[in-house]
């Protein structure tokens, strides 16, 4: 049961129903069983062990931490072996990639050295890289007292089971879920703004990101036949498709929350108004980079280690480049895990060392560039030269996600020889002579992909506006508003790419 | 310490982190006050206050801590 | 005036309560009318359903399926006896749902009699078979509820482990990715059912033309499947319950011996309750039928047969039925003019139906003289006929310098290249089915099917030569080039030839 299918559609109505029929006092419980009854049609059944095994590592943790906190047991301890369980169970079932380039890298060292490689065929457990970032941060938040521990084993699991974060997040705090536990009045309001935001969220997926990934694939299954200019369009246009994608999926998970009255943190902010790469972060997939920053960043940056270091390089360097020398280093590390949690060697190099040489670089040069901007005399207040920062923090993005889209390193190399290659035989006139026709789409897919980013550039201006579109939506009259919706819906029943006659593609951002 | 101490060296530490002579810090002073301090500026800030001050602020106050105020609180509560 | 008396809270409730019924009551009848839009164009079904609520009163409706559409006119009864009668059938349909036909039809109109023709009980089985199901659930509204039960029924009475289930109910889950229907003013055209009509009241004729030989009867009683018990028990129930005047027939068809049985023992089922059964296949006689020229395939008559059916089956009704003589009705104008416009079209269906059958009946006369043509050039002329297939084969090298224009124009047509060893066509007058001039085996399937299969052909050149048609083998080994001529429709071998080529000018046609 995909969260694009019919069925979902039906599971949500039938468990809001019993919802909000129940007593408040079981809500709780029936969002615990619509979890299990959503992982078993969603995923091999029996992986919800390693789920259970997560949360019961955590909660003896939690509440030995607590118990033994005023005593002399060293709880760092406790908290950080839950943590390295977690971890190993996570790179054991997830870590294919690290455990075949690992092993190749010691075989080719030590050819005498073979590895049994069947043993780590497991299933990982659906939505494993999401709860074991939730997981972690939960033990952490104890452990630094910004959380009381859940004395409810099973309240606990809903925290970490609840069904619609599986798919690709939001991963959520303890304290943002907390309402998980209280007592929720049936709102006309929510239903209303969750059922919105659901069909906009299948709208950006069904309609927009697939049509453009008929587009994508095409070019690079065949990059004889679309040679030149075609391999730098499908560079360009994975971003949105990108972001239709994962963005539309999280509108569909927050808008079911909404629907049961759970209010799950936002994972975007109009990423591509950004104008520099930092900011970038600030905007796409917020959860992951708010955790990183949280969990990993700053432990690191308190750590000993790291404080030393940023001594003896005030003692060495100048007062800029010795506050940068942490910096980097700290870095480094948060985008090391932030790669690693994608789970393989290629997210490493198009996540990790992409765009941590692009923030290490521009830091250092940052000021080199600022003074070439007042000598050139650039209006850097200006509209066009915003736009420029745009554009340039767009292609940067979409130069890392080559690696994101390659099926594996090696494809990802391929694909950047082949864009580089294609520099010398450029051929613009094929946008013109109907070769787009030949890639699977045709012209009205291509009116309706221009018409939906169009929409989905006006919408997210709007929310960031008004802090939520549909609260303006609330203040047009009663034949805009309706009709609005009414269109929408039919825009996604009609040019969906969904039914008998397609295979149900499936999330990018699955899997993690 | 008193309180007025306190916010003298931390004015020295805020000009010091955010490489601004002019920078005065009062009880209400917040992220948006000054332009640098973001999430990522702020625990650069936190390891500058724990170092001047000679202690370790608690992880769970760095995030929680909403103005300077209640890192001052932090401070005498923890300081030396 | 209660609602000025009720308060704010409430009032604002019971607006909020009637606007999400009004809206979702949009959505739906929205919903209905593109549904019909992109449903797929089976235009006979949908319009001999959709028809059927135009029509007025009918006296008498007749269900089934094409064993029903071929064979019974409507306004032919019209004409000679005054009833109103209808063809309320689609395509492929099966007895299983036979029921639902009835049901939907009382919606709109209670007839004095029903006429079921169970021929299709003998193809029940447990599969989803789409088409028997999708002709007529795709051809009602939405907001049918004898479709919603129809489909449910069908569905969960056989094997629906691996069908779409939605897209039964929700069938622009299926089509809504036909974008050309967008443009034709005939789909749209359905989102008003009221304006389609179907004059020739859900009859359309087969004019094709196959001769068979009579079948030979049995009176042995076959035993029904599980599924076929269910079908006939649940037709029966329903008209028992209701109370319906209904008459039980099996069409005339060339009906193989099992088939037979099994209509043997639904007919014992039958008078059993108390209904009556006629099985045709025992009146070909008292029909007239013709099995030379009056079938168009092993289920169907064509419209000669039709013609002799609509007269038996019409006085049969009005020997053994009360039915009202409408003809001096002025409210009954609509059939008159439709009856001449039928009368038109059926003059032209005779005319075709019987060019088609003289067509045949004149090659299986050329084909009695043709053995007994010594003449090379009228033997060459008369084979061409596209009612034979022409099955030709040379086993080594020939002597001839091209000096017979006859010859020469038999192996330009046939592309035979007189350099080459071997050599094997099968061709249909000037279309090549297969022809090779290498050392090759093949395997063909010839005549015309009409459900009677093809007739294997196997030929093999070079080593181990063989031509075997059916399962006899015909080849000659001494024959320079040895041609075989097989009549299509009677699917027999009406010549075998070797031809032999003389003093390198004369070409003699031996036969065995």
């Amino acid at each position: 049961m995909t969260v694009t299918s019919f069925y979902f559609l039906v599971f949500i109505v039938i468990g809001a129903a019993i919802y909000y029929i129940v007593p408040k006092k079981v809500q709780w419980l029936i969002l615990l069983g619509l979890s299990f009854v959503f992982y078993y049609f969603s995923a091999v059944p029996y992986t919800i062990i390693y789920l259970l095994l997560s949360t019961l590592i955590a909660y003896i943790t939690t509440i030995a931490i607590e118990k033994y906190r005023d005593k002399r047991t060293n709880i760092a301890v406790i908290a950080c072996t839950a943590i390295i369980f977690n971890i190993v169970i996570w790179f054991l079932l997830k870590g294919n990639s690290f455990w075949s380039h690992g092993v190749l890298l010691i075989e080719k060292t030590f050819p005498s050295v073979h590895f049994n490689m069947s043993v780590l065929h497991l299933t990982a457990a659906f939505g494993m890289g999401y709860y074991t970032a939730q997981v972690i941060g939960y033990i952490l938040d104890c452990y630094w007292e910004i959380s009381k521990p859940q004395k409810n084993p099973f309240k606990l699991f809903l925290f970490v089971c609840f069904f619609p974060q599986l798919t690709v997040g939001p991963i959520s705090k303890y304290s943002q879920l907390e309402c998980l536990y209280r007592e929720h009045r049936f709102s006309y309001k929510n239903i209303c703004f969750g059922s919105q935001r659901i069909l906009w969220g299948m709208f950006k997926k069904l309609v927009v990101s697939d049509r453009i990934a008929i587009i994508t694939t095409a070019i690079w299954a065949d990059t004889i036949s679309y040679s030149g200019v075609w391999p730098w369009i499908a560079v360009f246009l994975y971003p949105i498709q990108l972001y239709g994608d994962f963005s539309g999926c999280v509108d569909i998970i927050l808008g079911t929350a909404e629907i049961f009255d759970i209010k799950l943190p936002e994972n975007f902010n109009n990423p591509f108004k950004s104008c520099s790469v930092q900011e970038f972060w600030q905007r796409w997939h917020i959860t992951l980079g708010t955790w990183a920053k949280d969990y990993v960043y700053y432990p690191v940056l308190k750590s000993k280690y790291l404080i030393s270091i940023g001594k003896w390089s005030k003692k060495h360097f100048t007062k800029r480049i010795a506050k940068l020398i942490p910096w980097t280093l700290g870095m480094g590390v948060l985008w090391l895990v932030m790669g690693i949690w994608h789970g393989s060697v290629r997210h490493i190099a198009g996540v990790s060392l992409w765009y941590w040489g692009i923030l290490v670089l521009g830091e250092f040069f940052g000021s080199v560039f600022k003074n070439m901007v007042e000598y050139l005399n650039i209006k850097s207040e200006s509209y066009s030269w915003v736009l420029l920062q745009r554009i340039r923090t767009y292609a940067i993005f979409s130069a890392g996600s080559v690696f994101f889209a390659a099926e594996s390193f090696r494809d990802a190399l391929f694909r950047y020889q082949t864009l580089f290659a294609s520099i010398k035989n450029l051929n613009p006139w094929t946008l013109f002579d109907g070769t787009v026709i030949r890639l699977g789409v045709t012209w009205g897919d291509v009116n309706i992909i221009i018409l939906g980013i169009f929409l989905l550039h006006k919408i997210d201006t709007l929310r960031e506006k008004e802090g939520m579109a549909r609260e303006w939506m609330q203040k047009q009259i009663v034949v805009f508003r309706w009709g609005a919706w009414i269109s929408l819906f039919f825009l996604v029943l009609i040019y969906g790419l969904y039914g008998p006659g397609y295979e149900a593609s499936q999330f990018i951002y699955q899997g993690f | 310490m008193t309180r007025e101490e306190v916010f003298e060296r931390l004015n020295k530490v805020f000009r010091e982190v955010f490489d601004d002579t002019e920078i005065v810090v009062g009880e209400k002073t917040t992220s948006n006050d000054i332009e640098d301090w973001d999430s990522f500026e702020h625990i650069n800030l936190v390891v500058a206050v724990e170092e001047e001050f000679s202690f370790k602020i608690p992880m769970g106050r760095v995030v929680t801590m909403e103005n300077v105020g209640e890192m001052v609180d932090i401070i005498l509560e923890l300081g030396k | 005036m209660v609602y000025s008396y009720m308060s704010t809270d409430r009032k604002e409730k019971l607006k909020k309560i009637i606007a999400c019924i009004l809206f979702i009551s949009i959505v739906f009848f929205l919903l209905c009318k593109v549904t019909w839009i992109f449903r797929g164009n089976k235009s006979e079904a949908r319009e001999d359903i959709a028809g059927f609520k135009s029509q007025g009163k009918i006296d008498v409706v007749l269900c089934a399926g094409s064993n029903l559409l071929r064979y019974y006119q409507p306004l032919e009864a019209w004409n000679q006896k005054g009833y109103t009668s209808y063809n309320y059938a689609t395509s492929s349909a099966r007895a299983d749902l036979l029921k639902e036909y009835i049901e939907d039809s009382r919606t709109t109109n209670e007839a004095l009699l029903y006429v079921c023709d169970i021929r299709t009980i003998t193809d029940v089985n447990k599969e989803v078979e789409e088409a028997s199901v999708r002709n007529w659930s795709d051809s009602l509204s939405l907001s049918s509820v004898t479709r919603l039960k129809g489909i449910s029924s069908f569905l969960f009475t056989r094997d629906y482990k691996d069908c779409d289930i939605p897209s039964f109910y929700l069938d622009i889950i299926k089509y809504h990715s036909n974008y050309d229907s967008l443009k034709d003013a005939y789909q749209w055209s359905y989102t008003n059912t009221k304006n389609i009509d179907n004059i020739d009241k859900g009859f359309s004729p087969n004019q094709n033309h196959i001769p068979f030989e009579e079948p030979i009867s049995t009176n042995v009683r076959g035993e029904l499947s599980e599924q076929q018990e269910y079908a006939l028990d649940k037709l029966l129930n329903y008209c028992e319950k209701e109370k319906l005047n209904v008459l039980f027939i099996c069409c005339p068809y060339i009906a193989p011996k099992e088939e037979w049985e099994i209509l043997n023992t639904c007919g014992d089922k039958i008078k059993e309750r108390g209904y009556t059964f006629i099985n045709f296949n025992e009146y070909y006689d008292e029909i007239g039928l013709d099995f030379e020229r009056d079938f168009g395939d092993v289920n169907h008559v064509n419209y000669l047969g039709a013609e002799k059916y609509t007269a038996y089956l019409m006085n049969y009704l009005s020997e053994n039925y009360e039915l009202p003589d409408h003809r001096e009705d002025t409210s009954y104008r609509k059939w008159e003019e439709d009856y001449a416009v039928f009368d038109a079209s059926r003059r032209q269906w005779r005319l075709d139906t019987t060019e088609v059958v003289e067509e045949h009946l004149n090659a299986k006369k050329t084909a009695e003289t043709l053995r007994s043509l010594e003449n090379f050039d009228s033997w060459y002329q008369q084979i061409q006929d596209n009612n034979f297939t022409v099955i030709i084969k040379k086993n080594g090298y020939l002597e001839y310098s091209n000096t017979n224009d006859i010859l020469n124009s038999f192996i330009e047509k046939y592309e035979i290249d007189m350099t080459q060893k071997y050599y094997i066509g099968l061709w249909n007058s000037d279309e090549c089915i297969f022809s090779t001039n290498d050392e090759e085996s093949v395997e063909q399937g010839i005549g015309v099917d009409g459900g009677r299969g093809l007739t294997p052909c196997i030929i093999t050149s070079g080593e181990g030569s063989m031509l075997c048609i059916g399962d006899t083998d015909y080849y000659h080994q001494d024959a320079d080039i040895q041609v075989i001529v097989y009549d299509n429709n009677y699917k027999q071998i009406i010549d075998d030839v070797n031809i032999q080529i003389v003093d390198d000018k004369e070409v003699h046609l031996i036969r065995a």
